[in-house]
């Protein structure tokens, strides 16, 4: 027995520690980069929810925004902080708040070791960012945005990186790409260091402006403004924002991983006697807690849906129906549930996670179901789960989880008389937003104009 | 490996805190009038002001999709309707305060008053005075070799000690060295130059660590140290006529005033003096509360005020201030009488004098002038005259008064 006690030590939540980690790469077979668990008060976990888990980045109002909203919230009662924050960072720090009691705190080191797993191994993080260097690298960016401030003004800076802001979900390559070297241009000697990309596999004479998705790419190296400063801005916001692109697509998977950890480790903690029933009990209710999903609720709690989806996947190979054999006969055939998960965890992320594996039992059990505007009062219900719907179900549930779905592609169309930017649009985008991001861009576009055509239609431009 | 960081708190927040806030400090100033009152401010847990937040655009889909899937289906089948108003309750931690627009932000006592006074200043400050006595600090002033073992300068004292070390044991090396070479070419007296070698690495290896004089301390000095003393006279009309909105109203005149003035200066002292027909020195409590009758007369509080000055002040090194209340009824008599007094003998003794008269509905107009009228008409310099009906008047006169 570890400890008995609702008052942890830090020798207890070491020992805890070992034990669970060993558990986790033994048991479960996870791969694990070291992790360091942090012992934080409240207020520093306020500081944290606001900077999105990240354990420092550069000064912003945005932060301060979140900030205050967060403290708001907490000290009037509406939320409750989350239990545990973990970034993707070698080593992963896994934050608990000094007020958890010890069954939270166990709890919180098994699920982080889900989290731990999947920022390791699942190809959407292992392509796209280098947990080992990111921390430096908002050190870097912490310190240049101070500098910018210092030499050229707040207000610049802060203008600078508004405009950023405002275009950094559309500025993030879904495919590596071939980079042109610019040995004419002085580049910042943090280029090559801190880069969070991939390097190139070849090297491409032409960048192919027309059709340049990557926004702040195009406007990095095409942008007719002056200051190199600038430029060396748009790329850090860029480069912040590939790092988090993953984890927007992964969130299901990555709480389904945590949660599927914690009820597996806690339960063999149990099991081997290191806790005693009374802690199994108190986990179990916070476990509910975790994964508690409302009727008719407005959207999906990515800890239930992903952990029901996983504990589903270990039915169908322990104990599979001639339903499963059907739909299902790559999983059936496995023989090792725990091993299999693990190719589940490195090869999907949220979208094809749900149209791979949510199944006709499992929509039977959530009772999912679709529904239609049908009039100002009313949803009219278009689908349910039975053997005629359920396929048409997870295709459209699969589907709101698609990036492509909730984040209009805009384009670089062409750059007229040398001044004059013109992006475009098949989306049906929302104009009046539009016209406050189009006014930011120009920015960072310089001295020109900018343009923005939407479907076929007329072209819009900036307004405040 | 477990880190316990709860010590390490060094509110990474603040900066990007200090920064929404500024954002949005034209809001928060747009809302100072209504704060003045705030229960926070007197008992320093700071005052919430709700805010618009402040845009943060991006590109966004219309409509990103018509259809939902939502779970917890009991009893729909296809082609059932369901209202609107049953769907999408439930948990959401996402949405703070701030998604819905408006945003309650904190601010400090501090930070409350620092957007309050932002531009006013106080007239006529030259008179800064320098206390002897009581007011000198200790201050850091260089080094010296004597002193007591908390004031050693540890990094000072190794660096001589580094310096000393270098000087006597290069030059201890050096005729090692020298000796050694001898030693290998010339062989004849090498018992006496082994020994010389051997006597030369002793005293080497015998260097002390520390001596006496690598020590080195840091000193201090006493020295005057500026300050700025005023001293404020408040003089409040008590008589019938001073309702308790009244005195409400220019409680919290004077106690801005108070604040503003213990902005500029280090020392402030008060003193209250209310008045009826006749005047009195009083304290805090008895100037605020307490209820009297009676007529107004401005002579005896003048005079009392001047006493006030005689028995505690010093006219030359302090800075001296009256703020004056009523609500303007007076007699021209008795009021010919005070300006006179305060022409002669209490002005200049001031460094500015400020007065608010609280205006009531249909005041005064079958009396003839009010105190206003007639100060106005004396044209004084360092003075100056404000009216205000009601509390809101309050806080746009303060500003009108101090304007930079």
């Amino acid at each position: 027995m570890i400890t008995e006690s609702n008052s942890w030590t830090l020798p207890v939540l070491q020992e805890a520690e070992d034990i669970i980690l060993d558990m986790a790469e033994n048991y479960l077979g996870f791969d694990l980069y070291p992790t360091q668990t942090e012992i934080i008060t409240s207020e520093q976990m306020l500081d944290l929810y606001s900077l999105t888990g990240l354990p420092l980045c550069y000064n912003h109002w945005r932060y301060g925004k979140r900030f205050v909203g967060n403290q708001q919230d907490y000290f009037g009662g509406k939320t409750g902080l989350a239990y545990e924050i973990v970034p993707n960072t070698n080593p992963v720090r896994s934050y608990h708040m000094d007020t958890n009691n010890t069954v939270i705190q166990f709890m919180v080191m098994a699920h982080v070791t889900g989290h731990n797993h999947v920022f390791k191994n699942n190809y959407m993080f292992t392509d796209w960012t280098d947990a080992d260097f990111i921390v430096d690298y908002l050190r870097f960016a912490k310190d240049y945005v101070r500098e910018c401030e210092k030499k050229y003004g707040s207000e610049k800076v802060e203008q600078v990186l508004d405009a950023c802001h405002s275009i950094e979900q559309n500025s993030v390559d879904f495919h590596p790409r071939h980079r042109k070297k610019d040995d004419d241009k002085p580049q910042p000697i943090y280029d090559e260091m801190w880069d969070t990309l991939l390097p190139p596999e070849t090297e491409d004479e032409n960048d192919n402006i027309i059709g340049e998705e990557n926004l702040l790419y195009f406007l990095e190296k095409n942008s007719l403004v002056e200051e190199g400063w600038k430029r060396e801005l748009m790329r850090i916001v860029r480069k912040l924002a590939q790092y988090f692109y993953p984890q927007m697509n992964c969130k299901t998977l990555h709480e389904g991983a945590a949660s599927y950890s914690h009820y597996h480790l806690m339960t063999k903690l149990y099991e081997d006697g290191h806790i005693n029933e009374a802690f199994y009990m108190e986990f179990l209710h916070h476990h509910s807690n975790v994964i508690y999903q409302p009727d008719y609720g407005k959207r999906m709690n990515p800890y239930k849906l992903g952990f029901e989806i996983l504990m589903d996947i270990k039915r169908m190979i322990k104990d599979p129906t001639d339903e499963d054999r059907e739909h299902f006969p790559d999983v059936v055939k496995q023989d090792n549930w725990k091993q299999y998960m693990l190719h589940i965890f490195k090869n999907y992320r949220d979208d094809s996670f749900i149209s791979q594996f949510l199944s006709p039992h499992l929509i039977r059990k959530l009772g999912l179901f679709k529904i239609e505007d049908y009039d100002e009062r009313n949803w009219q219900v278009t689908e349910i789960h039975d053997d005629k719907g359920w396929k048409e179900i997870r295709r459209d549930l699969a589907n709101t989880y698609k990036r492509s779905n909730l984040i209009p592609t805009v384009r670089v169309k062409e750059v007229q008389k040398r001044n004059t930017l013109v992006l475009q649009t098949d989306d049906n985008i929302n104009q009046k937003e539009a016209e406050k991001v189009l006014k930011q861009i120009e920015v960072l576009w310089g001295n020109g104009e900018v343009y923005l055509q939407i479907e076929d239609g007329d072209l819009i431009y900036g307004k405040i | 490996m477990i880190v316990d960081r709860r010590k390490n708190f060094k509110g990474k927040s603040s900066p990007n805190r200090r920064k929404f806030i500024e954002r949005v400090d034209k809001q928060i100033k747009g809302k100072m009038p209504d704060m003045i009152d705030s229960k926070g401010l007197s008992d320093d847990k700071g005052v919430d002001v709700v805010v618009d937040g402040i845009d943060e655009p991006s590109f966004s889909k219309s409509s990103p999709y018509d259809y939902k899937i939502i779970n917890g289906n009991d009893q729909f089948t296809r082609g059932d309707k369901i209202p609107k108003r049953l769907v999408g309750k439930g948990n959401n931690p996402g949405d703070g305060g701030f998604e819905r627009g408006k945003i309650k932000v904190r601010i400090t006592k501090e930070e409350f008053f620092d957007y309050f006074f932002d531009d006013m200043e106080l007239p006529n400050i030259e008179k800064i005075n320098m206390h002897t006595e009581d007011s000198k600090k200790y201050k850091r002033s260089g080094f010296s070799k004597d002193g007591t073992p908390n004031r050693l300068d540890v990094v000072k004292s190794f660096r001589n000690k580094m310096g000393r070390d270098l000087a006597i044991a290069k030059s201890l090396d050096k005729k090692i060295e020298h000796l050694k070479k001898k030693l290998k070419d010339d062989h004849s007296n090498s018992e006496d130059i082994k020994n010389e070698i051997e006597r030369l690495k002793k005293i080497r290896n015998s260097i002390p660590f520390m001596i006496n004089t690598d020590l080195q301390y840091t000193r201090f000095e006493k020295k005057p140290v500026p300050s700025s003393t005023c001293k404020v006279i408040f003089i409040m009309d008590v008589s019938g006529s001073m309702s308790e909105d009244d005195r409400r109203m220019a409680k919290s005149f004077f106690m801005l005033l108070y604040i503003f003035l213990n902005r500029t200066y280090n020392n402030v002292g008060v003193y209250f003096i209310r008045h009826t027909g006749e005047a009195e020195l009083v304290d805090e409590k008895e100037f605020f509360g307490g209820n009297m009758t009676g007529g107004t007369r401005i002579t005896p509080a003048m005079k009392e005020a001047n006493k006030v000055i005689q028995d505690n002040m010093n006219v030359s090194e302090d800075n001296i201030y009256i703020a004056q209340c009523t609500d303007g009824e007076v007699f021209s008599s008795d009021t010919v009488n005070a300006i006179d007094f305060m022409k002669e003998r209490l002005l200049p003794k001031l460094q500015y004098m400020w007065y608010l008269q609280i205006n009531h509905e249909n005041s005064l107009g079958e009396y003839g002038e009010t105190l206003y009228d007639y100060y106005r008409k004396q044209g004084f310099e360092n003075f100056s005259q404000q009216k205000a009906k009601n509390k809101s008047d309050i806080w746009k006169v303060f500003k009108k008064i101090f304007k930079k």
